[in-house]
C-alpha cells in the first residue's frame, strides 16, 4: 500500500515537473512575440497558459484521489499539500507568460520594447526561462544542487529588473505608455522568477526538511 | 477525536479571518502612506505585514501538528489543504500592501489629479479584505457575490487609472511607472480577497467558482 502511494507521489512530482516545462516554453514564446510583435506566437501563449490551468486541475485531483484512498501521515499531507501549492505557482507563471505576451498585442503592429532595452528584456526572458527550466529539473529530480542554480538566476533578475528602472530615470525618450509598459513587464518577469524560486525551495524543503530562505519576494 | 479535530479547524479558519483583518489595516495604512507621504503609515503597514507572516507560520504548523496527531478523513482534509492555500492567499495581500507603503517610503507620491481614484482603491481593497475575513467567519455565499462587485469596480478604477496617464501627463516616467505599479498591486491584493471568498463557497458547496 505504502508502495503505491509513493509511486503515485512520483507521478505527480513528474506532472508538475511537466508543467513547469511547459511555463518555461510559455515564457520563452512570450518573449518572441513581445520582441518581434509576432500576434500567431502571442497566441500561442495563451493556448498553453489554457493548457496549464488545465494540468493543474487534473494534478490537484489526482492528489485529493490519492489523499482519499490512503491513510496518509503527517510528512505525506505535507507534500501533498506542497503539490497543491506548487500547482498554484506554475498555473501563475502561465499567467504571467500570458501577460507579457498581452502586451506585445496591445501594441501589435508596433514593437513594444524600444529598441534600446531589446538586449535587456531578451535577457530577463533568458533569465526566467532558465530558471523555470531550473524548477523543473528540481521537480524531476529533488536534487538541491539543482536548486543552487535557481539563486545565482534569481540575483541576476533582480539586478536587470534595477537596470530597467534606471532607463526609465534617465531622459526617458519613448513616452509614457511605453515607460508602464517596461515597468509591469520588469514586474511580471520578475514575479514569474519568484514562483520558479519557490517551486525549487518547496521541493529541497520537502527533501531536507530546511526552507533554503524566505519564501517570498523579497520587499525592495 | 474527530471533534478536537472539527474545533482545531474551525480555530484556524478564525485565525485566518484575522489574518484578512491584518491585511485590511495593513493596506488600509499603506493608502494613507501614499496619498499624505506619511512614513510613520508606512511603517505601521510594515509592522502589520509582519505580525500577518509570523501568524501566518504558526497557524501552518499547528495545521501539520494537528495532522501529526490526528488522522483526519478526506473531506477534513479538503478544508485544511485549503485553509493552507487561503493562508497563501493572505500572505501575498500583505506582501502587496508592504509594496505600495514602500513605494511610499521610498518618497514616491502620487500626483494631484490621481489622488481620488488611489483614494478609493484604497477603500475598496480595505473592505474587501474584510469581507473576506467575514465571508471565512460567516461562511456566508453572499458576502462572496460582493467581494465579485467591488472586484469589478478595482478593475474599473485601474482602467480609469491608465487613461488618466495615457492622456495629459506631465510628472515624468518615473511617475508613471511607480503609478502604474501601485495600481497593478491594487488590483492583485483584491484579486487574492475573491480568491478568499471563492474558497468559501467551494468549502459551504463543494463547487469551484470561475
Amino acid at each position: 500500500m505504502r508502495e503505491g502511494f509513493h509511486g503515485q507521489l512520483t507521478a505527480i512530482r513528474g506532472a508538475l515537473g511537466d508543467m513547469t516545462d511547459t511555463a518555461a516554453t510559455a515564457m520563452e514564446r512570450a518573449t518572441v512575440a513581445l520582441l518581434g510583435a509576432d500576434l500567431t506566437v502571442a497566441e500561442g501563449v495563451s493556448g498553453l497558459a489554457t493548457q496549464l490551468d488545465a494540468a493543474r486541475r487534473v494534478v490537484e485531483d489526482q492528489t485529493y484521489e490519492v489523499l482519499a484512498l490512503q491513510q496518509p501521515v503527517a510528512s505525506d499531507l505535507r507534500t501533498m499539500v506542497m503539490a497543491i501549492k506548487v500547482g498554484g505557482d506554475i498555473h501563475r507563471m502561465g499567467t504571467l507568460a500570458q501577460h507579457v505576451a498581452k502586451v506585445a498585442v496591445r501594441r501589435h503592429p508596433g514593437f513594444a520594447v524600444p529598441d534600446e532595452l531589446f538586449p535587456l528584456i531578451r535577457k530577463m526572458g533568458d533569465v526566467a526561462v532558465r530558471m523555470a527550466q531550473s524548477a523543473g529539473a528540481v521537480l524531476h529530480s529533488t536534487d538541491a544542487a539543482d536548486a543552487g542554480r535557481l539563486s545565482i538566476d534569481d540575483d541576476a533578475m533582480d539586478g536587470l529588473r534595477r537596470a530597467l528602472f534606471r532607463t526609465l530615470l534617465d531622459n526617458w525618450s519613448y513616452g509614457v505608455e511605453s515607460a508602464i509598459d517596461m515597468a509591469l513587464l520588469g514586474r511580471y518577469y520578475e514575479r514569474f522568477a519568484d514562483h520558479a524560486v519557490a517551486i525549487a525551495d518547496g521541493v529541497v524543503y520537502l527533501v531536507t526538511g530546511e526552507m533554503p530562505r524566505e519564501p517570498d519576494e523579497k520587499l525592495s | 477525536m474527530r471533534d478536537e479535530f472539527r474545533r482545531a479547524l474551525a480555530t484556524a479558519e478564525d485565525t485566518l479571518a484575522e489574518l484578512a483583518d491584518l491585511a485590511a489595516a495593513a493596506v488600509a495604512q499603506a493608502t494613507v502612506a501614499l496619498l499624505d507621504a506619511d512614513k510613520d503609515a508606512a511603517e505601521s503597514s510594515l509592522e502589520q505585514n509582519q505580525a500577518l507572516r509570523t501568524r501566518l507560520t504558526e497557524l501552518e504548523n499547528n495545521a501539520y501538528n494537528l495532522l501529526a496527531l490526528q488522522a483526519p478523513v478526506a473531506s477534513d482534509l479538503r478544508v485544511l489543504v485549503t485553509v493552507v492555500r487561503l493562508g497563501a492567499d493572505v500572505e501575498r495581500m500583505g506582501s502587496l500592501a508592504a509594496h505600495i507603503a514602500e513605494t511610499a517610503k521610498r518618497g514616491s507620491t502620487v500626483p494631484e489629479p490621481l489622488t481620488p481614484i488611489f483614494r478609493q482603491m484604497g477603500e475598496v481593497a480595505q473592505q474587501m479584505a474584510i469581507d473576506a475575513g467575514a465571508a471565512l467567519r460567516s461562511r456566508d455565499t453572499a458576502d462572496a457575490a460582493r467581494l465579485e462587485a467591488d472586484d469589478d469596480t478595482v478593475d474599473r478604477l485601474r482602467l480609469e487609472l491608465f487613461g488618466q496617464i495615457a492622456g495629459e501627463w506631465p510628472y515624468g516616467a518615473e511617475t508613471a511607472a511607480d503609478v502604474a505599479l501601485v495600481g497593478r498591486y491594487y488590483e492583485r491584493f483584491a484579486d487574492h480577497a475573491v480568491a478568499i471568498a471563492d474558497a468559501v463557497v467551494y468549502l459551504v458547496t463543494g463547487a469551484v467558482a470561475e
